[in-house]
C-alpha cells in the first residue's frame, strides 16, 4: 500500500520527481520551482500542471531584447499562443547588485509599455532558476509539454542580427506543432542574446 | 567603467524603450568604439591587407567571429572598387571570456580584422581606389551596446602606423595546424545522452602545452563551450545535433598553445 502511494504520487506530481541540483535536458520532466511574480506573489511552476508552459529569459536593458520587443516579434507569438491557453512565464534572473537591475515596479512598466503579454513575469535574483536550465542569454526560450518534459530550449528565431526578412521563428514553429499533435522538429536551438546576468558565486 | 559614463549610460537606458532602437543605443555604442579601415599597401604590390581597426574603451569588449554563448559576432560589408577583390574576414586570436554561466571569446582595448586583397586591374586601380565598408557590432562591459558604423578609406601608399597596426594583427592569426608540431593520434566520439563527447589525443612534443581549444561556430550543432577541456594533450567537447537522429561528423576550431593559435579541422567520420 505504502508502495503503491508513493508511485501515485509520482504519477501525478511528476514535477517533483527529478532534484533540483540537476540541470534540465530535453526529454527529461522539468522541476518544480517557485519565484515570486512582480506583486511579491509566489508562483510555481507546478500551478500549470497539465498546461504546455513557455518560459521566456529576459532583461530590459539588453539590445536583443529591446528589438523583439520593438519589432513586436516577441508580443505576436506571446498573444498569439496564450489566446490559445498556453501558458506564458518571463523570467528575471539579474543580480540585484548588476547595472541592469530593475525593480518590480520599473519592469512591470517597461513590459506594459513593451506590450509584453504574460501568464506571469517572476523575479529569479539569485539565478537559482536560471542555472537550473542553463539559461544563458536573454532572451532564451524554453517550452515544457503539458507533461511536464522540456521540449524546446534555445532561440526565439533564427535571426540574431535581426537582418533577416522572413525568420524562422522557433517557439511559434515548436507551439503549433505541440497544439497540433506532432513532435516538435526543432528541439534545440543556439540561443542569442546578451549574458544572463547571474549574481556571483 | 568611469561614473560619469555610468550615469550615462543609466539616464539612456532608462529611456531607451521610448526611441527608435538604434539611436540613442547605437550612438552610445559608437562612442565605446571607434571603427576605421586602414591599410598596408605599399603603393606597387598587387596583393595588400585591409584592416577594420576597432579602438574599444578600457573595460568593454567586441566578440570573435564564433561569440561563444552570448553576443554577435562583428559584421563588416565590403563595398569595393571593380579593380579590387578581398578574400574572407580573418579575425585574430580572441581571449577567452567567463562570466558565471556564460563563456564568451572577444577582444578588449583594439583589434584588427585583417582582409587580403588582390588588384585586379592596375589601371582602374589607379582611379578607382575608394573602399567603403559598412560595420556593426556588439559592444559589452557588464552591459551590452550595438554600434554601427560607415566607414571608406582611399588606398594610397599606407603610413608606417598603418602598417605596423596591420602586422601586429597578422602575427595574432590562427596558424595551419602543420606548423603547430602537433599530430592527431586518436579520435573517438562516444554519445552521451543527446550530446556527442568529442576526444582528440594529440601527439607531438608540444601537446602538453595545448592550453585551450577555441571552436568555430556549427550550424546544426550547438557547442557545450563549459565542457571543453584540455588537459595533456587530449581535448575533450560535448556537442549537441539540434535536429534529433544527428550525429555529429565535423568540428573545426582554434588550438591555443603558446600564446598562439592553430586552426585544426576535424573530421569526425574517421573515428578510431
Amino acid at each position: 500500500m505504502t508502495i503503491l502511494k508513493i508511485f501515485g504520487f509520482s504519477l501525478i506530481f511528476p514535477f517533483l520527481t527529478v532534484s533540483f541540483g540537476d540541470k534540465v535536458e530535453i526529454g527529461s520532466v522539468v522541476p518544480d520551482f517557485s519565484l515570486n511574480d512582480l506583486n511579491g506573489k509566489v508562483v510555481k511552476l507546478s500551478d500549470f500542471k497539465g498546461k504546455i508552459v513557455v518560459l521566456e529569459w529576459t532583461n530590459p536593458n539588453c539590445p536583443f531584447v529591446q528589438r523583439v520587443y520593438r519589432e513586436k516579434i516577441m508580443q505576436s507569438v506571446q498573444k498569439e499562443f496564450t489566446e490559445k491557453g498556453v501558458v506564458w512565464i518571463i523570467i528575471n534572473s539579474t543580480n540585484p547588485k548588476h547595472r541592469d537591475y530593475r525593480d518590480a515596479k520599473e519592469l512591470e512598466k517597461i513590459y506594459k509599455e513593451w506590450g509584453a503579454v504574460y501568464t506571469a513575469y517572476l523575479l529569479d535574483p539569485d539565478g537559482k532558476v536560471g542555472k537550473l536550465f542553463d539559461a544563458k542569454t536573454t532572451p532564451h526560450m524554453f517550452i515544457i509539454s503539458k507533461d511536464g518534459k522540456l521540449i524546446y530550449n534555445g532561440a526565439i528565431d533564427d535571426d540574431p542580427r535581426g537582418e533577416k526578412k522572413e525568420k524562422v521563428n522557433y517557439v511559434r514553429n515548436a507551439l503549433n506543432e505541440i497544439l497540433n499533435g506532432k513532435p516538435v522538429s526543432v528541439q534545440v536551438s543556439k540561443p542569442y542574446g546578451c549574458s544572463v546576468k547571474y549574481a556571483e558565486n | 567603467m568611469k561614473s560619469l559614463e555610468f550615469k550615462i549610460l543609466i539616464i539612456l537606458f532608462s529611456n531607451l524603450f521610448a526611441f527608435p532602437f538604434f539611436t540613442l543605443a547605437q550612438s552610445l555604442g559608437e562612442k565605446i568604439v571607434n571603427v576605421e579601415l586602414i591599410s598596408d599597401y605599399d603603393g606597387v604590390s598587387d596583393r595588400f591587407n585591409l584592416g577594420v581597426r576597432f579602438s574599444i574603451k578600457p573595460g568593454w569588449y567586441i566578440y570573435w567571429k564564433n561569440p561563444g554563448d552570448a553576443g554577435l559576432a562583428p559584421s563588416v560589408e565590403l563595398n569595393l572598387p571593380s579593380s579590387l577583390k578581398a578574400g574572407n574576414i580573418l579575425f585574430p586570436l580572441p581571449q577567452k571570456i567567463d562570466h558565471e554561466n556564460v563563456i564568451s571569446y572577444g577582444y578588449f582595448n583594439e583589434v584588427v580584422l585583417i582582409i587580403p586583397v588582390e588588384v585586379t586591374s592596375r589601371d582602374k586601380f589607379k582611379i578607382e581606389n575608394l573602399v567603403k565598408a559598412k560595420v556593426s557590432w556588439v559592444v559589452c562591459s557588464e552591459s551590452c551596446v550595438p554600434g554601427r558604423a560607415s566607414v571608406q578609406l582611399k588606398v594610397i601608399k599606407a603610413n608606417n602606423q598603418w602598417r605596423s597596426k596591420i602586422e601586429k594583427y597578422a602575427k595574432m592569426l590562427p596558424q595551419p595546424f602543420e606548423k603547430s608540431g602537433l599530430k592527431i593520434e586518436s579520435l573517438k566520439v562516444e554519445r552521451k545522452g543527446k550530446s556527442d563527447i568529442v576526444r582528440v589525443k594529440f601527439g607531438g612534443s608540444l601537446a602538453t602545452k595545448i592550453v585551450d581549444f577555441y571552436p568555430e561556430q556549427m550550424d546544426k550543432f550547438l557547442i557545450d563551450f563549459k565542457s571543453i577541456k584540455v588537459k595533456d594533450g587530449i581535448l575533450e567537447v560535448s556537442v549537441t545535433p539540434t535536429s534529433q537522429g544527428d550525429r555529429v561528423n565535423f568540428l573545426s576550431g582554434v588550438l591555443v598553445l603558446n600564446g598562439k593559435g592553430y586552426e585544426v579541422k576535424l573530421d569526425l567520420t574517421k573515428t578510431n
